[in-house]
């Protein structure tokens, strides 16, 4: 009697078990079409409202098309999943990428979108394109379609620096002139830079680097730009400073950059903070919690010997969709990739988050956010291309472990780091 | 069919195990072997495996990462000792006689109950700079401590929180069970000839559950060297730096973060040496045990 | 249970205050974590310690519903115990063949098991998770319990194994006579003799699928399958939370094994002390 319920009772496991959750997307080659895409964006913090509100209008325009929109855990989380469905050969449609080393990874799964956009191909920035082509190649398959395009610079409170006696309309953009802001406001009180994490400091150096080797930072892929360059050392030795001086909050560092850093600045706990231009923690999120017109923006340090100045560094893309080769609906989801990168959906997504699209025909948000304005007209006038995502798969995170050890640990002296960090780029 | 000497049962045994070794076979075996072949390859994870010699291996050696893995790992292995003394002590205490120490072994079991996955993200907001424990610290009048922050602390941190702390409550269980097999007229005697507790707990308890102390530390090692990675990864990631990267973190930002599995396959290797040793320390120990 | 003390009573007051210690500091950082979920994020940054002067509930019904915690939470539910039921039928009846039955290969099948205890998930990950998508069981609730009982097994048949082979062979003997088949013995014999060791393998195997993480992450891809576990250790992603909404998902996770633990918390200490753990 045991021995049989014992026996029917693995037997009915086994059944429910295999019926459970089955399978991930399968799309019918006839009537209705589910389309499944992977974003890990589409969560309440970040873009979940815009998005619904594309994929509905997308909706509209395809009839008897279905999205099935699935919320991915984030980085690194997430491109273990795509390993995963690259292993198995199976997963979603759509699925978002960022653009440079990773798309690159990837590669062989993803389906060559040039075809696809020829008509919308000149809309789109020069850096954009770059950027999503194979291996940063111009003319080389275009894997993923840009959404937002990228970047790094200091926000700053304006109210702060009126209350420790600065001049709000003047960004302390001299390394003299940085360093005595600083001063000033932790004399007011105030954190002169809230941090988080080591992004901060990821973020800062980039930067710098940008302001360092100006249009040239490119060389550094191919060897004809080193870090050992003299303004590379002059740049890690003033966040060296910065640190050294306490004006790099020092208790930040086990602050999750993503959300408590960028709530931190939001809330008012500091006088500067190094943000992006797009994604969250940006222009939009710092302007609607701080007010429009409190919110100062400059892009990068200048040192007494630097050839550029006010670089604006910036990565041509962001954050893009991608089609995969396993999908049954490749023209179908090119055209949902199109949608969010091209026309309405671009629209919708750059005016709901803030994230700056490389689509120039996407525009006009400036008039109310002073902190857009000055953005945009650096990134007209000096932009410097941001490499990091053009190496390999995972440099981000070795380059952050070095920053720990030099800045916040002091493992490292100068000459350690410089060599190190030189290292990784061979790797 | 009877069999006679060493197969009597004939192959109802052999039908009892089937279920345990297809599964082993095919989910542990297997992907041991596979890993090993891997080691020899530079590969993605999917697709072509293209085969690489020794050359994983040299780069391995020459990766600072890899050595400082290593000597994490070999300080979390020294924490083991202290998780030992600390779980005997605290259990010898609650066998005292102390009212409500059913009560006290269930709420310190608490920790290991809730999992890794949840203490470590707990811990990684508790133990931040700016978070709770800290904040403790400054108002009684200290200054900060990094916890997560420091290399040097990190990796204690780890060893604390997870090698004693966590452990301490599954320990509870384990060697309360076991001291309650021992004879209570040694106690006795013992009390008669003046001992005092921590003579008893040094001459009389510790000898008798020998075995169980033995196998804990086996258990230690086991959990040191192949279970602290999702801890680990909720903390801290294994920074600050390479602070608490340790060897079994390592393979998996080699072959998960990188999608350098080839390469991850190599660090696997030594880890699979170091597993292969403490398997060994375990059988040797069961033996005796039972002769 | 009671042993002769060696401790007076002053001394034992002192004990009972160490002990107190140590369950206040076990206990800290749990409530920090049930008052960071009910302040909100403007309150957290002012006021990180102290229990919060104006609680809210709107971090828990952000984390139970648009984080999907409850459905994970169901997911887990089911997902458990259907694998303890597996796991414990693979464990019960390995563990008897080893510790009671007689045939040539025992010993160097036994040392083999006891080999493959200890990998850790890491090193196996992708090869299983190829095997898993070979058998098309990706997402699917079965393909993640085959993988929890494969890994976990060996363990728990090792424990089965010791107890086994610690009980007295006469009940055995008595049963063959009989003339019962080995099934039938294993069953309704042995099974009900070795309760309290098998509640001490399915707690220690509840546990182990519970908090599984690193094959739930690559198997459960659709999110409608993830266990709470996954959904808990995601939240530390990229994009993280801010802390009391963290704080919020992590009270929901934590309220499962509690709830679970007060529940079957007697049958926990009673397997354990029922003197079948040795060393």
């Amino acid at each position: 009697m045991i021995r049989r319920s014992i026996l029917c009772l693995i037997l009915v496991a086994a059944c429910a078990s295999f019926g459970f959750a089955n399978g991930t997307s399968e799309a019918s080659s006839q009537g209705p079409v589910t389309l499944t895409v992977w974003d890990f964006k589409y969560i309440p913090t970040d873009s979940l409202k815009p998005m619904q509100e594309i994929d509905a209008l997308f909706q509209q325009k395809n009839p008897g098309v279905t999205i099935n929109h699935v919320a991915q855990p984030g980085e690194p989380q997430y491109y273990q999943i795509i390993q995963a469905a690259a292993t198995a050969n199976q997963g979603p449609d759509v699925a978002m990428f960022h653009p440079g080393a990773r798309e690159y990874g990837f590669g062989d799964i993803l389906v060559d979108l040039t075809p696809y956009i020829q008509d919308v191909k000149n809309q789109f920035t020069a850096a954009s394109i770059a950027m999503v082509s194979m291996d940063g190649k111009v003319g080389a398959p275009i894997k993923v379609l840009p959404m937002t395009m990228q970047g790094f610079g200091i926000y700053y409170n304006k109210d702060y620096f009126k209350k420790a006696g600065l001049d709000p309309e003047q960004a302390p953009k001299t390394a003299a002139q940085f360093l005595a802001a600083c001063e000033k406001l932790k004399a007011a009180g105030i954190v002169p830079i809230a941090v988080g994490q080591t992004y901060t400091i990821d973020f800062l150096l980039r930067t710098l680097v940008a302001n360092a080797f100006g249009p040239n930072v490119a060389g550094l892929k191919d060897g004809s730009v080193k870090y050992t360059d003299p303004l590379f050392r002059e740049s890690v030795e003033f966040i060296k400073t910065l640190v050294d001086k306490g004006y790099l909050e020092k208790d930040g560092f086990t602050r999750p950059y993503f959300m408590d850093g960028i709530n931190n600045f939001a809330a008012g706990n500091g006088g500067m903070f190094v943000g992006l231009l797009s994604d969250v923690g940006n222009w939009k999120a710092f302007s609607d919690k701080l007010g429009a017109n409190n919110v100062g923006y400059f892009p990068t340090i200048n040192f007494p010997d630097s050839k550029y100045t006010d670089q604006q560094v910036a990565q041509g893309a962001g954050i893009g969709y991608g089609v995969m080769k396993w999908s049954k609906n490749q023209k179908l989801a090119a055209a949902y990739a199109k949608f969010y990168t091209t026309g309405e959906g671009a629209r919708i997504y750059a005016g709901a988050t803030g994230a700056m699209s490389p689509n120039t025909a996407v525009t006009g948000f400036e008039a109310n956010y002073p902190a857009l304005k000055t953005i945009q007209q650096y990134l007209k006038g000096s932009l410097a291309l941001d490499y990091l995502p053009m190496f390999y798969n995972g440099y981000e995170d070795d380059a952050n472990r070095l920053c720990d050890q030099m800045f916040i640990t002091g493992q490292l002296t100068t000459d350690q780091f410089i060599t190190e960090y030189q290292k990784l780029i061979t790797k | 069919m009877r069999h006679r000497g060493l197969d009597r049962d004939g192959i109802a045994p052999y039908l009892f195990l089937a279920p345990l070794l297809v599964l082993l076979a095919a989910f542990i075996l297997y992907p041991v072997i596979m890993n090993l072949i891997a080691s020899f390859t530079e590969w993605k994870g999917y697709g072509a495996m293209k085969w690489t010699g020794l050359s994983n291996y040299r780069a391995m050696v020459s990766d600072q990462a890899f050595w400082t893995s290593i000597s994490n790992t070999a300080i979390l292995v020294c924490y083991i000792p202290l998780s030992t003394i600390i779980t005997v002590f605290v259990a010898a205490l609650l066998r005292e006689g102390i009212r409500g120490w059913q009560a006290y072994r269930a709420i310190l079991y608490i920790p290991n109950l809730l999992g890794p996955v949840i203490i470590g993200v707990v811990f990684s907001i508790y133990l931040r700079d700016d978070g709770s424990l800290n904040l403790l610290i400054k108002w009684a009048g200290g200054s900060t401590v990094r916890f997560l922050s420091s290399p040097s602390i990190a990796i204690n941190s780890i060893g604390l929180v997870q090698v004693v702390w966590v452990h301490l409550g599954f320990g509870l269980i384990y060697f309360l069970a076991a001291m309650n097999g021992i004879d209570q007229s040694i106690y006795e005697a013992a009390l008669i000839d003046g001992a005092g507790y921590f003579q008893t707990l040094w001459r009389v308890t510790v000898p008798s559950i020998r075995f169980a102390i033995e196998f804990w530390v086996v258990f230690s090692f086991i959990e040191v060297f192949a279970r602290m990675f999702s801890y680990i990864y909720t903390l801290t990631r294994g920074g600050p730096g390479y602070g608490t990267f340790t060897l079994e973190y390592g393979i998996f930002v080699q072959g998960f973060e990188k999608f350098r599995v080839g390469y991850s396959s190599a660090w696997s290797a030594v880890l699979f040496i170091f597993c292969a040793v403490i398997s060994v320390m375990q059988i040797r120990l069961m033996r005796r045990r039972n002769s | 249970m009671k042993k002769a003390s060696s401790i007076n009573v002053g001394t034992r007051l002192i004990v009972q205050l160490f002990l107190l210690v140590l369950v206040i500091g076990s206990l800290l950082p749990l409530y920090n974590v049930i008052a960071a979920s009910l302040k909100s994020v403007d309150e957290f940054v002012a006021n990180p310690f102290f229990p919060p002067r104006s609680p809210i509930s709107g971090n828990f019904v952000y984390a139970a519903l648009s984080s999907h915690l409850l459905r994970y939470a169901v997911n887990s539910l089911i997902l458990v115990p259907i694998g303890l039921v597996l796991y414990l039928a693979v464990c019960v009846s390995a563990g008897y063949a080893f510790g009671k039955m007689r045939f040539r290969l025992k010993r160097p099948l036994f040392l083999l098991v006891l080999f493959l205890t200890i990998f850790p998930q890491l090193l196996l990950a992708i090869q299983v998770f190829k095997l898993i998508s070979l058998l098309h069981l990706t997402s699917t609730g079965l393909g993640v319990i085959l993988t929890w009982v494969a890994y976990f097994s060996p363990f728990g048949t090792y424990i089965m194994t010791t107890y086994f082979t610690d009980m007295p062979y006469e009940l055995v003997e008595a049963a063959r006579i009989d003339g019962a088949s080995p099934l039938r013995i294993l069953v309704q014999v042995m099974t009900p003799l070795a309760m309290p060791m098998i509640a001490t393998v399915a707690i220690i195997g509840f546990q182990s699928m519970w908090n599984e993480l690193p094959f739930s992450l690559l198997i459960l891809q659709n999110p409608a399958a993830r266990t709470l576990t996954l959904g808990i250790a995601m939240m530390r992603g990229e994009y993280g939370l801010a802390v009391p909404t963290l704080s919020a998902a992590l009270v929901i996770a934590m309220a499962v094994p509690l709830v679970m633990f007060l529940i079957f918390q007697r049958r926990i200490t009673l397997g354990a002390t029922a003197g079948a753990i040795k060393g």
